[in-house]
């Protein structure tokens, strides 16, 4: 089991150089990151989006463009298709997002997950570090799904669990999110949160402990907080739940944070803020989740 | 003690004027233990209702001493109505008979007001007091009820100090989407508050955290408003991604909450099970100051 991202970083450097493709890397930080990369011989990158452009950020990133296969597309959502189709037909590990809306390359995602598997669900997974722990721990979906019911939280999990396993840990603990109720009212997140139990009970999740409490202990004393055994995978019941939570972790709480989108192939979707070094070990982490070692068991999604 | 909150607590010292407090609910010494230091304050006067306090005659007026706490509830609220600027204090059990009691004192009072819970805390980032509504109460999508808890919010706000409060609305995203109905809420709040329709309090929404937290983030975004970075109260799209957020602030920053009971037909004093027991305190003096 990974501790944190840098143990994730040295682990990935035995693991390359993958091809992978970089969707509109005409960004200096993507380009630092794309440029980094191959020499740390993590990847070898396909490079999507306007040939003039990419040349001139490659340029001034000082990356020698000559070995690098670029496709010239300028329209973003025939570049978003082409690298989807490239993760799908194995030429590429995994798809990297650079200077381009998300909303791209989520459709062509959707799109592909649709047509090869209509049993997968396409979900963002937030792979955190926070100050005063000592673990990756995951929250999920806090990108794709807005509202989903019982049987697609079911398969967001069943993804979830399967990258999670691929970061060395072959029985991840999950916490249900669903608020207490203190007017004794019930609540499709608990209602959910049960069902999902039974079909853990039943093996339909493969190695994982689906633990019974819904929420993080609150109000107790230091040392009960330290003798807690904080869960590995927070499943939410929305997406503004899911948002709110990544999103607090990183700015209130100061966590780092890397996202991955996983589907029908993985694609890595770095925030527009995030710099240089964030980019470098989202490429890990992507390198790390597309290698098939250290998966246990339960059948892969991707 | 939280030194956290000691700026509520001194400030509820400064308007202290011995108001009536009564105590029901169970017996639970962490509460009696901040009820009998407020009394020492000056604070409050306390006289506990029921039969869950018929040993502690010593220490305060005992009424109702053979009422079982479903009674002595009751009774409290309604001695409460009855005394001038008197407050409750409840020690629990927070339960659907906790709420039935008060919604029965809504209805024999005619009172309207719309039930809301406000969270303090103090920023694990720069410690300032933040407020964070609602983690306890569920509410409906209605935007009636979403302005009424908006301005429970601002009422407390503006009670605690913070004046022309800054408020963001919270969502999953900052476009507004028919798809997340919360936008919707959202950017009909924000237009009131350009309308000035809720006074000085300046609403921004919707907003994703990261434009709530950074200014630059949300100029990135074409959002050019005075609240991105400077957020006095974060209003919650609902109760699951209220109170996990609120969950995850007070384990993973070590920041304890306390908070406050809005809409109330009596000043209602608890402890919600997100705060810990040293809230009782600051949860009672920040009831004072409203």
């Amino acid at each position: 089991m990974y501790r944190n991202f840098k143990e994730i970083v040295s682990r990935a450097k035995t693991l390359g150089p993958r091809k992978v493709a970089v969707v509109f890397p005409d960004d200096p930080d993507v380009m630092r990151a794309v440029r980094d990369g191959i020499q740390e011989n993590l990847i070898a990158p396909v490079l999507i989006g306007d040939r003039d452009r990419i040349e001139s950020v490659a340029h001034t990133a000082g990356l020698p463009i000559e070995h690098v296969e670029i496709i010239h597309e300028q329209d973003p959502q025939k570049a978003a298709d082409i690298s989807v189709d490239m993760v799908k037909t194995k030429e590429a590990a995994f798809v990297v997002k650079g200077d381009i809306l998300t909303t791209f390359l989520y459709k062509a995602l959707i799109r592909n997950t649709r047509e090869s598997d209509p049993n997968n669900v396409p979900c963002t997974l937030c792979f955190h570090e926070a100050e005063g722990l000592d673990k990756i721990f995951l929250i999920t979906d806090p990108g794709v799904n807005i509202r989903p019911g019982v049987e697609v939280k079911e398969k967001i999990l069943i993804n979830a669990l399967s990258c999670f396993r691929r970061v060395g840990c072959s029985r991840p603990s999950v916490m249900i999110l669903a608020a207490e109720r203190v007017d004794g009212s019930n609540s499709p997140a608990l209602r959910d949160a049960a069902a999902i139990r039974r079909a853990a009970e039943q093996g339909r999740l493969g190695d994982c402990e689906v633990l019974p409490a819904h929420h993080l202990p609150a109000g107790i004393p230091d040392h009960e907080r330290e003798s807690f055994s904080f869960p590995d995978i927070f499943l939410v019941p929305n997406i503004e739940t899911g948002n709110l939570l990544v999103k607090s972790i990183d700015h209130l709480l100061s966590g780092v944070r890397q996202c991955v989108t996983v589907g029908e192939g993985i694609l890595l979707t770095p925030s527009r803020s995030d710099g240089y070094e964030a980019r470098m070990t989202n490429l890990a982490l992507g390198l790390v989740l597309s290698s098939t070692e250290g998966e246990s068991g339960h059948a892969t999604p991707f | 003690m939280q030194p956290h909150f000691d700026a509520i607590i001194q400030a509820a010292g400064k308007q202290a004027r011995g108001r009536s407090l009564l105590v029901s609910g169970r017996h639970d010494s962490a509460a009696m233990d901040a009820v009998l230091r407020a009394r020492d304050l000056g604070w409050v006067v306390p006289i506990a209702c029921g039969g869950a306090f018929s040993d502690m005659s010593r220490d305060m007026e005992v009424v109702c001493p053979e009422a079982d706490i479903q009674t002595a509830r009751q009774e409290a609220f309604g001695l409460a109505h009855a005394r001038k600027s008197a407050l409750v204090l409840d020690t629990g059990p927070l339960d659907p008979g906790f709420f039935s009691s008060l919604t029965r004192t809504s209805q024999t009072l005619s009172h309207k007001g719309t039930l809301s819970y406000v969270s303090l805390l103090h920023a694990p980032k720069d410690g300032r007091l933040t407020l964070l509504t609602d983690p306890l109460v569920d509410h409906s999508l209605d935007i009636r009820d979403t302005i009424a808890v908006t301005e429970n919010a601002i009422r407390a706000a503006k009670a605690l100090g913070i004046n022309a409060p800054r408020i963001a609305v919270l969502s999953a995203i900052e476009m507004v989407n028919p798809a997340i109905p919360s936008t919707m809420e959202a950017a009909v709040l924000s237009k009131m508050s350009e309308r000035g329709q809720f006074g000085d309090a300046v609403i921004e929404g919707p907003l994703a955290m990261d434009n709530a937290e950074s200014a630059a983030a949300a100029e990135h975004k074409g959002i050019h408003s005075p609240v991105p970075g400077n957020v006095d109260i974060y209003l919650f799209p609902d109760l699951e991604s209220a109170q996990t957020t609120a969950r995850f602030l007070t384990f993973l920053g070590r920041s304890p909450l306390a908070g406050v009971l809005m809409g109330t037909p009596v000043p209602v004093v608890l402890r919600s099970p997100l705060e810990p027991p040293e809230s009782w305190l600051p949860n009672l003096a920040a009831a004072l100051l409203l």
